[in-house]
C-alpha cells in the first residue's frame, strides 16, 4: 500500500500555499511538522480529498485518487482541524450518521460505533449531546468518526490541539496501536506528539517540503548544533539576540541557556543531545525570537 | 437508505416548520367560518341535473318575480332579500351563467371557422366535446380548488423555503462538511438522499395542507358537486378544458406537486452553492417571488408575461394554465400550456439535479 | 412525680420572695438613673468618626443613566461596523416590499402595518452574527456581551424607527388626506410586537433560521392577510386595541432588555 504525492501545488490567488510537493508514504505513522501557515492543513485537505490541488496529482496504489473517487474516500479517515458536530445530536446518533455517510450497513455501523467509542473512551457518554461536550471530548468524537470505516489511510490534522496531557498520551498510544497496516498522517506543531511514534517526520515550511527523515536521522542532522551554556542574567539578552535559545533554566546564581547554533556559541558551551523540539526550532525560529 | 433516514430526521427536527405551518394554515382560513345550511342545499337540489329548456324558463320566471318583489319592498320599507330569496337569486344567476358558458363556446366555435392558425383545429376539437350543462350545488369543490391554487402557493412556498434552505448550508456552518466531503457516500449518494428527503418533505407538506383544505372546506360547504364542470367556477369561465371539479382538482394537485418538487430541488442546489444560509434563503425567496412582482407590477405584453408565468410561483398556482385556451407553437404544432408546463418542470428538475451533482462532486472545503 | 412538683412549688415561693425584693430595688435604681445628653460637639465627633464607614448611597438613576449612555454611545460606534449585507438586504427588502405593496394597491395604512417591522427582522441577522464563535470573545471584552447585543439591537431598532418615520412623513405628503396618528399607530403596533419577538429570538433561540422563519412568516402572512377578509377585521379593530398591544409589547421589550442586560443570555444553555 502506498500513497504518492506528485508535484502538488496549491495556490489561492497569487499565494502559493503548497509548492511542488513530492512525497511517498507507506504504512506507518508520519508526522508532519510545520508552523502555522506552512501549508500543513492544505496538504491534509488535499489528501483527504476535500480540496483539489491546483496542479499535480495524488496516487493511491498507483491510481489517481480523483479517478478512484469514492473508492478512495472509502479507505480514508479524516479528522479535520476544526471538529464539526451537530450540536443537538447524541454521540451515538452522530457517529451512526457518519457511519451511514461512510456507507456502513446499519448492523455493522452499530458494532463499529460501540467499538470506536470504547477506543476513545466515550462509552459512557454515548447518549450525551455532542454540543455540550468539552473541546477534548469533541476531539475524541472526531477521532472516533475517522476510525469508523477502518481506514487504510488515516489523516489527522492537529488532533491533539484541544486535549489535556492525559488525553494526549492516550491518543498517542491509540495511534501507535492502530498504525500497523495503515498509513497514518498526523500534522502537528506539538513536537512531542510524534517524537516516539512517527516513523518519519516531514517538515513543511512556507509550502515547501524541507525534510523528510526518520526522527533519528533528523536528530542526527542537528547533532552538533545544540548547546548549553551557563550565563549571568545580564548576558541573556545578548545570547537571545544572536542565537536561537530554546530554553532558559535557572541554576542558582546562573542561568542555563539551551542554544541551537551551527557554531559553538561560547567557549564554555557544552554539546547536548538534541530532541525534536530543538529540531523544530532549528527550522522554525521566527516564533521564538 | 440510512442516509435518507438521517436527512429526514434532521429536516423534521426543525421545530420552526411546525410552528410556521400551523400559523400559516390558521391565517389561510381568513378567520371566517360559515357553515352551509341544509335548507340551502335543499334549494339547490330542486334544480340539480342537466339544465333543460324548461329549467331555464323557470329560472327566468323566478328571477323576474324576485326582482319585482324586491322593487316593491324597496318602496315599502327598504328591506331587501330574505336569506332564502338570496339563495334563490344565486341559483338563478348561476344558471344564466352556465347558459352563457355554452353560448360563449358556440360563438367562439363559429368565429374559429373563419380562422386558420396553427392551433385553430385543436381549439375547435376541444370546444366541440364540451358539456357544462349539469347543474348542482358545488360550493365545496369550488372552495377546495381555490384553496389549492391560491393559499397553496404561500403554504408550499414558505414551508419549502424555511425547511429546505439550510439543507446544505447547515453542513457548511457546522463544519461537518469536512467529514461529508471526505467520506465515501458524502458526495453523490448524500445528494440523492437529500433530494429524496426534500421531495418527501414537499409531498408531506402538500398532503398536509390538502387534508386541511378538504376538511375545512368540505365541512363548511359540503362535499357535493364534484362532477360539475370547472367552467361553473368563474375563474375557469373561459376554459376550454372539459374537466369536472374532481378531475381538475387532481390535475391541479399533480401540477402543483410537480412544480413544488422542482422548486425543492432548486433550493437544494442553491443551498449547496451558498456558504451562508441567509443568502441561500434570500436567493430562493427572490427566485420564487420575483416573477409575481414583475407580472403584477409591470404591464408586460402578453407574450413576455407568459414567459414569467412559467415560473415556480405561477405553475404552482396552476390557474393560468387552464383558464383560457393557450398553446405554445412548437414548429407549427400546438402544445397546450399544461403540457408545456409539465415538460418544462421535468426538464428543469433534471437539469437542476445534474448541475447539483456536478457541484457536490467538485465541491471543496473553504476556510 | 406529683410529690416532687409540690416540693418544687414550695421552693419557688421562697425564691419568688427574694426575687420580688430584688426587683423593687432595681426599679428604684432605674427610676433614678439618668443618661446624660451628649454635647453638640460630641455628637459631631461621633458622626465624623463614623462617616468613612457609611456606604455612599448609590444613585440608581444616575448609574443606570451612565450605563445607558455607554450603551447608546457604543451603538453609535456599532453603526459603522454593521456589515454591508445588513444595509443592502434592508434596502432591497424595503424597495421590493414598497413596490409590491403599491403594485397591489394596498391602502397606505396597511402598507405601513406590513412594512414596519421588516428592517428589525432583517437586522436580527446582524445581531446574531456574533454567534459564530465570537460570542465567547465578546463576553470577555470591556463592554459585556449583553451590552453589545443591546447596543446592536438599539441600532437595528433605531434604524427601523427612522425608516418608519421617513415613511410616515412621505406618506403624509403623498396622500394629503391621511391621518398621521392612524398611520403612526399602524406601524408602531407591529414594530413593537416584532421587536418583542426578536428579543425573545435573540435571548432564547439564537439561530439564523429563526430569523428566516420569522421573516417568511411575516411576509407570507401579510400577503395572505391582504388577500382575504382578515383585512377588514384588522381595519375594524378599535384604536384602543392597537394602543394596548403597543403598550404591552413595549413593556415586554423593556423588561426583556433589562433581563438580558442583568442576567445575560445563558450561553451554556443555547450551545
Amino acid at each position: 500500500m502506498n500513497l504518492t504525492i506528485e508535484n502538488v501545488t496549491k495556490s489561492f490567488g497569487d499565494k502559493k500555499v503548497l509548492n511542488e510537493i513530492n512525497l511517498e508514504f507507506t504504512t506507518g505513522v508520519y508526522g508532519i511538522l510545520g508552523a502555522n501557515g506552512s501549508g500543513k492543513t492544505t496538504l491534509m485537505r488535499i489528501l483527504a480529498s476535500v480540496m483539489k490541488p491546483s496542479s499535480g496529482k495524488v496516487f493511491f496504489n498507483t491510481q489517481d485518487i480523483e479517478v478512484l473517487d469514492q473508492k478512495y474516500r472509502d479507505v480514508i479517515g479524516y479528522l479535520p482541524q476544526h471538529v464539526g458536530v451537530y450540536k443537538s445530536f447524541s454521540t451515538e446518533k452522530f457517529l451512526m450518521y457518519i457511519a451511514s455517510l461512510k456507507g456502513l450497513k446499519k448492523e455493522e455501523a452499530k458494532e463499529k460505533v460501540t467499538e470506536v467509542l470504547e477506543l476513545v473512551g466515550l462509552s459512557e457518554h454515548r447518549k450525551g449531546k455532542v454540543g455540550k461536550f468539552s473541546g477534548g471530548m469533541k476531539q475524541r468524537v472526531g477521532i472516533a468518526q475517522a476510525l469508523l470505516n477502518d481506514p487504510m489511510v488515516l489523516i489527522v490534522d492537529e488532533p491533539t490541539a484541544g486535549l489535556d496531557p492525559k488525553e494526549r498520551i492516550r491518543f498517542r498510544n491509540l495511534l501507535s496501536k492502530i498504525s500497523t497496516n495503515r498509513i497514518v498522517l498526523l500534522s502537528t506543531h506539538i513536537v512531542s506528539d510524534i517524537e516516539f511514534i512517527a516513523r518519519e517526520v516531514l517538515i513543511l515550511k512556507e509550502g515547501k517540503l524541507v525534510q523528510k527523515e526518520t526522527p533519528k536521522e533528523l536528530l542526527r542532522s542537528i547533532k552538533d548544533k545544540v548547546w548549553t551554556v551557563f550565563v549571568d542574567e545580564s548576558e541573556i539578552q545578548y545570547f537571545q539576540s544572536k542565537y536561537k535559545v530554546s530554553n532558559i533554566g535557572r541554576d542558582q546564581e546562573k542561568f542555563q541557556l539551551r542554544i541551537i547554533s551551527d557554531s559553538k556559541p561560547h567557549q564554555n558551551a557544552q554539546n547536548e543531545i538534541p530532541n525534536l523540539e530543538d529540531l523544530y526550532l532549528y527550522y522554525f525560529d521566527e516564533e521564538v525570537a | 437508505m440510512q442516509l435518507l433516514k438521517f436527512e429526514l430526521y434532521k429536516m423534521y427536527r426543525q421545530k420552526i416548520i411546525y410552528f410556521t405551518f400551523i400559523l400559516l394554515v390558521l391565517f389561510s382560513t381568513g378567520f371566517t367560518f360559515n357553515r352551509i345550511t341544509d335548507w340551502e342545499k335543499d334549494l339547490y337540489r330542486e334544480w340539480e341535473g342537466p339544465i333543460s329548456e324548461e329549467k331555464i324558463q323557470l329560472a327566468h320566471q323566478g328571477n323576474e318575480e324576485l326582482t319585482k318583489k324586491m322593487d316593491e319592498r324597496v318602496e315599502e320599507d327598504g328591506f331587501v332579500y330574505s336569506e332564502t330569496e338570496q339563495t334563490k337569486m344565486g341559483i338563478y344567476e348561476t344558471i344564466s351563467f352556465i347558459i352563457n358558458i355554452e353560448k360563449n363556446a358556440n360563438e367562439k366555435l363559429s368565429k374559429l371557422e373563419k380562422e386558420n392558425n396553427y392551433n385553430t383545429d385543436l381549439e375547435k376539437a376541444m370546444l366541440k366535446d364540451f358539456d357544462t350543462s349539469y347543474f348542482a350545488y358545488n360550493k365545496g369543490p369550488e372552495k377546495v380548488i381555490d384553496y389549492a391554487s391560491v393559499y397553496s402557493i404561500f403554504l408550499t412556498g414558505a414551508m419549502l423555503l424555511i425547511g429546505l434552505s439550510t439543507i446544505y448550508t447547515q453542513e457548511y456552518s457546522s463544519g461537518v462538511d469536512n467529514y461529508i466531503l471526505s467520506s465515501k457516500k458524502g458526495r453523490v449518494s448524500l445528494l440523492w438522499a437529500k433530494v429524496s428527503a426534500s421531495l418527501i418533505y414537499t409531498f408531506v407538506i402538500v398532503i398536509a395542507w390538502e387534508l386541511f383544505n378538504l376538511g375545512w372546506n368540505v365541512f363548511q360547504f359540503g362535499n357535493e358537486g364534484w362532477d360539475t364542470s370547472i367552467q361553473h367556477y368563474f375563474k375557469y369561465y373561459f376554459s376550454p378544458y372539459s374537466f369536472n371539479m374532481l378531475e381538475y382538482h387532481f390535475i391541479q394537485l399533480g401540477i402543483h406537486l410537480l412544480a413544488a418538487f422542482s422548486f425543492a430541488i432548486l433550493i437544494v442546489l442553491i443551498s449547496s452553492i451558498c456558504k451562508n444560509s441567509l443568502i441561500a434563503f434570500f436567493i430562493n425567496g427572490a427566485i420564487f417571488a420575483t416573477p409575481y412582482l414583475i407580472v403584477e407590477m409591470l404591464m408586460l405584453p402578453n407574450g413576455v408575461e407568459d414567459i414569467f408565468r412559467f415560473s415556480y410561483i405561477y405553475i404552482m398556482n396552476v390557474e393560468f394554465l387552464f383558464d383560457h385556451f393557450k398553446t405554445f407553437n412548437f414548429f407549427g404544432y400546438p402544445i397546450l400550456y399544461p403540457v408545456v408546463a409539465i415538460v418544462w418542470m421535468v426538464v428543469v428538475s433534471m437539469a437542476l439535479v445534474l448541475v447539483t451533482s456536478h457541484i457536490v462532486r467538485k465541491r471543496e472545503v473553504t476556510v | 412525680m406529683k410529690k416532687r412538683e409540690f416540693e418544687n412549688n414550695h421552693v419557688d415561693i421562697d425564691v419568688d420572695k427574694e426575687l420580688f425584693e430584688l426587683e423593687q430595688e432595681v426599679m428604684i435604681q432605674l427610676d433614678e438613673y439618668d443618661v446624660e445628653f451628649p454635647g453638640e460637639s460630641e455628637i459631631m465627633m461621633t458622626v465624623d468618626a463614623i462617616r468613612p464607614y457609611v456606604p455612599v448611597k448609590e444613585n440608581i438613576w444616575k448609574t443606570s443613566y451612565e450605563h445607558l449612555s455607554a450603551i447608546v454611545k457604543h451603538s453609535a460606534y456599532e453603526v459603522f461596523h454593521f456589515s454591508p449585507i445588513f444595509w443592502i438586504t434592508n434596502s432591497l427588502l424595503l424597495v421590493i416590499s414598497l413596490i409590491a405593496i403599491f403594485s397591489v394597491e394596498l391602502n397606505p395604512y396597511l402598507a405601513m402595518l406590513f412594512l414596519a417591522p421588516l428592517p428589525t427582522i432583517a437586522g436580527l441577522v446582524e445581531v446574531l452574527r456574533s454567534n459564530n464563535g465570537m460570542a465567547e470573545l465578546e463576553m470577555s471584552l470591556k463592554f459585556s456581551w449583553q451590552e453589545l447585543i443591546i447596543s446592536k439591537l438599539l441600532v437595528v431598532g433605531g434604524f427601523n424607527l427612522l425608516i418608519n418615520i421617513i415613511f410616515t412623513i412621505s406618506i403624509s405628503v403623498l396622500y394629503p388626506d391621511i391621518w398621521i396618528w392612524k398611520v403612526t399607530l399602524y406601524w408602531l403596533t407591529p414594530f413593537t410586537v416584532i421587536s418583542a419577538v426578536s428579543l425573545v429570538i435573540v435571548s432564547k433561540f439564537r439561530q439564523i433560521h429563526m430569523v428566516t422563519g420569522t421573516l417568511t412568516i411575516w411576509v407570507v402572512i401579510s400577503t395572505l392577510v391582504s388577500q382575504t377578509t382578515i383585512i377588514e377585521h384588522i381595519e375594524n379593530l378599535p384604536a384602543t386595541f392597537y394602543i394596548l398591544v403597543t403598550a404591552f409589547a413595549s413593556a415586554f421589550s423593556i423588561i426583556k432588555m433589562i433581563q438580558i442586560y442583568k442576567r445575560g443570555i445563558s450561553y451554556e444553555f443555547n450551545h
